[in-house]
């Protein structure tokens, strides 16, 4: 399993959590994930309703991988009767291993959902040895 | 659903917030639909706004195409219902090592009792980024009316 993505999810050792009576600036939302791994590249893909193309930022740095989007306030002029969904600040860091070349990811938007490809670094792929004959 | 509480003016402050607080410890990092500790079924969250002309519903279904989803109002509930698809199809997940996963696929549903003054024939609904949009108008002899007063 030498493939492996490390998916420890780090977002929790850097929040630290306020107690009830500080009011937080904006809130966290932890957007829900799936990871699996395909032929040639890990894949992982996020949900994070509400958010535009633009609006979500992705970075890489050492080997942190650092999603962050932030989801607009629904505000109509009106009577709220049922509030469920929430406002705040998608965030989410994940921990790459050195099997993931961090110049080859692609990520693409679509209803609401990232999925990000990340691609293998050449010497976790398998490479088959050619024998010479002598 | 303790939300419902927490808007009817349940007077033990602290222990509201305490309850709030364990929810959102639930919320946080769980599975999305899961809208609180007892409540684990693929309803996903909606808000609900109403406004002098007309009830908005928002609803977060991340990942469903706008052709999956069914949308009806019968007896003034309104139903929204739909089906979840993994993207590249159920066969898919055979051939993939998954390591981890939060989201679900599959079918979901959620009703909502609509108040007597709207009217369930005028209903324009929308999807955008994972989020449905539904406007459903006011009946027109409901809409609140100013009646100015001239005062001498």
């Amino acid at each position: 399993m030498s493939n492996e993505v490390q998916t420890r999810d780090t977002s929790r050792d850097v929040d630290t959590r306020t107690s009830g009576e500080v009011e937080r600036p904006r809130r966290r939302i932890y957007p829900a994930y799936e990871v699996w791994e395909g032929d040639d590249a890990i894949h992982l893909r996020l949900e994070m309703p509400g958010l535009e193309r633009d609006g979500v930022d992705i970075t890489v740095e050492n080997n942190q991988l650092t999603i962050t989007g932030s989801r607009p306030d629904w505000s109509v002029d009106g009577t709220v009767l049922i509030r469920e969904r929430r406002a705040g600040d998608y965030y989410r860091v994940f921990t790459l291993d050195k099997t993931v070349d961090t110049d080859s990811i692609q990520a693409v938007m679509k209803d609401g959902v990232l999925e990000l490809t990340l691609g293998l670094a050449k010497e976790a792929k398998p490479r088959r040895i050619q024998i010479k004959t002598s | 659903m303790f939300r419902m509480h927490r808007r009817g003016g349940w007077p033990f402050n602290d222990l509201e917030r305490l309850q709030a607080q364990i929810n959102d410890l639930f919320e946080d990092d769980l599975s999305y639909g899961a809208t609180g500790l007892f409540d684990r079924s693929s309803s996903p969250r909606l808000d609900v706004v109403e406004t002098d002309d007309a009830l908005l519903v928002a609803c977060d279904i991340p990942g469903v195409e706008a052709k999956d989803i069914e949308l009806d109002i019968v007896n003034n509930v309104l139903s929204i219902r739909g089906e979840k698809r993994r993207p590249g199809g159920d066969d898919d997940k055979e051939k993939v090592k998954n390591y981890r996963r939060e989201t679900w696929y599959g079918s979901f549903q959620r009703t909502l009792a609509l108040p007597d003054s709207v009217d369930p024939d005028k209903v324009t609904a929308e999807m955008k980024n994972g989020v449905l949009s539904v406007q459903i108008a006011k009946r027109e002899e409901r809409k609140p009316k100013r009646i100015g007063i001239k005062v001498k």
